[in-house]
């Protein structure tokens, strides 16, 4: 059984101005331990999708199982949320309390876990995103990745099978993504399944899969690679190639010529370097 | 800047004062506060001013920080002060003019002991204050407010929506601060001019900044509402804390130590009917 | 002409207190007329403080800054500097507050006690500066726009008051790729046809590279280079242990270099990087 099942799943907005970020009747699954891009222009209903896959969202029509148990029901839907958590963009805008493992704790709290047991657990979370020496800082002097790791700490906090990041690396400068995204892919490498919503072609050379949306509907569905390679579905789905293959493009197109076709860039000093040898 | 206001901010470290449980430290502020107001005498001033200094050295927090909170209300404490020095007129007149044949301008000893003493309630009431906030984490802090407030419960009073409410409030004081600063620049850099024209002008001009900071604060509290929703909020009936609060060795002897002060005050007061005449004889 | 210069400029916040920081420590340089100038620093090393002097929103405390030649130490200059200086802030479309486009572009230009003709005209030229059609946009809610028109109705907005120094911070953040590219497009146009002085503060050194004719870089609150692009990311390592990093080009140009090839001079760009690579494999065929 897959983890998540999104069956036929359609999605509108009682507003109506934003109508553009609906859902048209989607379905997709996603296996345990995926690394999975969800890519699109802004508006094409990413965080809709987002949203619905824990439940902060309820379909209009169709059904989504998050292992196996349908975010529809009220009944449940603490045990989808905890085991979906959920990293969001601004990183002011998550978090609850003035002290770092005060926020942390917050998840296990609310889910009425022994003391003892959340103190563990609040190390554990901070030690995995590398921030163990800021236990007890004040949250608002953080640098921003430095916030988006505590709040990945706050959702591992609540022993989650899934990780869903919506753009959470998007209002960071360089150095902060990069500190996020290699606490991610250790998560995955430990068994989490990682969704990740982003605008950054370069996270997505780091997933297995891409899911890519236009319009409330996924227009590509396959690895990251396949979809770099297609220049009329990049172009549909408004995305570029990620830096690398951009420079490898302009390289080509001056007359340079370069085989292979890696999105790494020791691996394209290399191609290049065995082309002109 | 605006991120170092002082008054609210905790300031970490680890110190036996730190350590107390929350409410105790609630409860002995309390104390502490009430018992100021019964002070009579300058030798009390004086154990009290010596209190704080032992709490102060206990807390580890440096004595600037306090001073700090301090300085943000001399304003007020001056005007207080000086309202009394004009405006006590029983006791031995030190200076006297006459104004108008309904009023004449007096200051008297009486006055002037007032204004001291007022001068240093207020202080000692804000270092007092202080040195609870300073010490303690607000998510403590609200630990112990919901903790005190718990037989409410049996009224059906939300108290643990309350303490969430205060904590966040507390959370987002920082940030919201920070982005007025920023929307303030941001118009003062096209042009806007806050500090011209009437009363009426001045508030009009204010909407720039009051308007983004509204749309913001908004966008925030939904996106928080979000954040709170897929952390589980409201799961259980049974939520728990990371930290039990439990009383310890440190609480008994804190409880003491102020007591003990609190003690002597009210001797000096009542039994003692005020010792500077007995210490300083000849003074008062 | 140098239209900004700066000369030992240091700033301390909270003076005197446990909080006391040295935001910036003696820095000095100068902007040159119808140049494109960059400024790249970790987070915390100065630059909101920097630009923040540029328009006098920070009071100078020691050293000297003169925008058009006039001393931001001078009262009576406020104006004239602040109307002079454009600042688009991070996420600048979060100062929008009135209720029409129209209104809000009107709002510098209105300041400037302008008349209402010149007002209209202005805003009419700013918003199809920045591509977006007045007659579309001009009565609809800055509110109801999307991420990126926001952004274009913010910017039009320090545009009207037809500054002739444009500073821009981070100007492209949070945008989709389609969103940054339309954007960074338009500072180019924006460079052309409006204000020729831009100063860009960005963290993508990408860009930076591609668009700046010198660069600042700052480094707790101190200036650690300044120069060309070619000048600056040719200190690879130490633009490393800064946490900046250099240009994708001059990474990959390192990699080549350590295998053992040999080029002429440093590529921050693709294009400098594909004309050197091509020069290379030309050398190359001769030699064989």
């Amino acid at each position: 059984m897959p983890q998540i099942e999104v069956k036929n799943v359609g999605f509108q907005y009682a507003k109506s101005e934003e109508r553009d970020s609906a859902l048209k009747r989607i379905s997709f699954s996603i296996e345990k331990g995926e690394f999975v891009s969800l890519v699109g222009k802004n508006g094409c209903g990413k965080s809709t999708l987002a949203k619905l896959l824990n439940g902060l969202f309820e379909p209009s029509e169709g059904t989504v199982l998050v292992t196996g148990v349908d975010t529809s029901n009220e009944d449940t839907i603490f045990e989808v949320r905890s085991k979906a958590g959920m990293v969001f963009q601004n990183p002011d805008n998550q978090m609850v309390a003035t002290i770092v493992e005060d926020d942390v704790a917050f998840g296990p709290e609310n889910l009425g876990v022994e003391p003892s047991e959340i103190v563990k657990r609040v190390d554990d979370s901070l030690a995995a995103v590398g921030m163990t020496e800021y236990k007890t800082a004040t949250a608002s002097r953080l640098s921003g990745g430095q916030k988006q790791r505590i709040a990945i700490a706050g959702v591992l906090a609540m022993k989650p099978e899934i990780l869903i990041l919506d753009e959470a690396t998007s209002m960071l400068d360089p150095d902060g993504r990069e500190d996020v995204m290699s606490v991610v892919k250790k998560m995955n490498e430990d068994g989490i399944t990682v969704i990740n919503i982003t605008h950054d072609m370069s996270e997505v050379a780091l997933s297995q899969r891409v899911i890519a949306l236009k319009e409330g509907e996924i227009i590509f569905d396959g690895t990251p690679k396949a979809l770099f390679d297609s220049t009329e579905i990049l172009k549909r789905a408004n995305l570029d190639l990620p830096p690398v293959g951009k420079l490898k493009r302009t390289l080509v197109e001056s007359g340079i010529k370069i085989e292979g076709d890696t999105l790494d860039e020791d691996e394209l000093a290399e191609e290049i370097w065995q082309s002109l040898k | 800047m605006f991120k170092d206001i002082a008054f609210g901010q905790y300031y970490p470290t680890s110190s036996f004062v730190h350590n107390l449980d929350p409410r105790i430290k609630l409860l002995l502020t309390v104390l502490f506060i009430v018992t100021i107001f019964f002070i009579q005498t300058y030798f009390s001033f004086l154990v009290t001013l010596v209190f704080l200094i032992v709490v102060i050295l206990f807390s580890r927090v440096p004595v600037l920080s306090v001073l700090k909170s301090v300085k943000g209300i001399l304003f007020l404490v001056l005007f207080a002060a000086i309202i009394n020095l004009f405006f006590v007129s029983t006791g031995e007149v030190i200076y006297e003019k006459v104004i108008t044949d309904w009023w004449t301008f007096r200051i008297t000893w009486d006055g002037v002991h007032n204004s001291i003493k007022l001068t240093l309630r207020l202080i000692f009431l804000i270092t007092g204050a202080s040195i609870i906030s300073l010490t303690t984490t607000p998510m403590r802090l609200t630990d112990g407010i919901e903790s005190l407030l718990k037989p409410l419960k049996v009224i059906k009073f939300p108290v643990h929506d309350i303490a969430i409410i205060m904590s966040i409030a507390l959370r987002f004081i920082p940030t919201l601060l920070d982005e007025t600063h920023k929307t303030i620049n941001a118009q003062k850099a096209r042009g806007a001019a806050f500090d011209t024209g009437g009363l009426i002008k001045k508030a009009k001009s204010m909407l720039p900044v009051l308007i983004p900071l509204f749309v913001s604060a908004f966008r925030r509290a939904d996106e928080l509402a979000f954040a709170m929703d897929a952390r589980c909020y409201n799961a259980t009936e049974k939520r728990t804390k990371m930290r039990k609060l439990k009383l310890g060795w440190r609480d008994l002897i804190a409880t003491l130590f102020v007591a003990g002060y609190a003690t002597f005050i009210f001797v000096d007061r009542y039994y003692f009917l005020g010792l500077d005449h007995v210490l300083f004889p000849g003074v008062f | 002409m140098a239209v900004v210069e700066v000369k030992n400029l240091s700033f301390t916040y909270s003076k005197k207190t446990p909080y006391q920081t040295h935001a910036l420590t003696d820095v000095s340089f100068s902007i040159e007329e119808g140049e494109f100038f960059g400024i790249v620093g970790a987070t915390g090393s100065g630059k909101s403080t920097l630009i923040s002097h540029l328009n006098v929103l920070t009071k100078i405390q020691s050293g000297e800054i003169n925008v058009l030649g006039l001393s931001v130490k001078e009262k009576k200059n406020l104006k004239s500097i602040r109307f002079s200086v454009g600042m688009v802030f991070q996420y600048p479309e979060y100062q929008l507050f009135e209720d029409t486009v129209e209104k809000d572009v009107a709002f510098g230009p209105k300041n400037m006690k302008l008349d209402k003709e010149e007002i209209d005209r202005r805003v009419k030229e700013a918003l199809n500066l920045v591509g977006l059609d007045y007659d579309l946009y001009a009565k609809r809610s800055p509110f109801e726009l999307s991420g990126g028109e926001k952004r274009r109705v913010a910017i039009a907005g320090v545009i009207a008051m037809e500054p002739k120094i444009l500073v821009l911070d981070e100007v492209a953040a949070g945008l989709d790729p389609e969103g940054r590219e339309d954007i960074l497009k338009l500072i180019k146009k924006l460079q052309k046809e409006k204000c020729p002085t831009v100063v860009l503060i960005s963290h993508n050194m990408d860009d930076i590279a591609s668009l700046a004719d010198r660069i600042l870089v700052l480094s707790k609150g101190r200036v650690e280079f300044l120069g060309t692009p070619k000048e600056v990311f040719k200190n690879y390592d130490r633009m490393n242990e800064l946490k900046l990093g250099v240009p994708l080009a001059t990474r990959i140009q390192k990699k080549l270099e350590e295998k053992g090839m040999s080029f002429s001079d440093v590529c921050v760009t693709a294009d400098q990087l594909a004309h050197e690579l091509k020069r290379i494999s030309a050398k190359e065929a001769e030699n064989v």
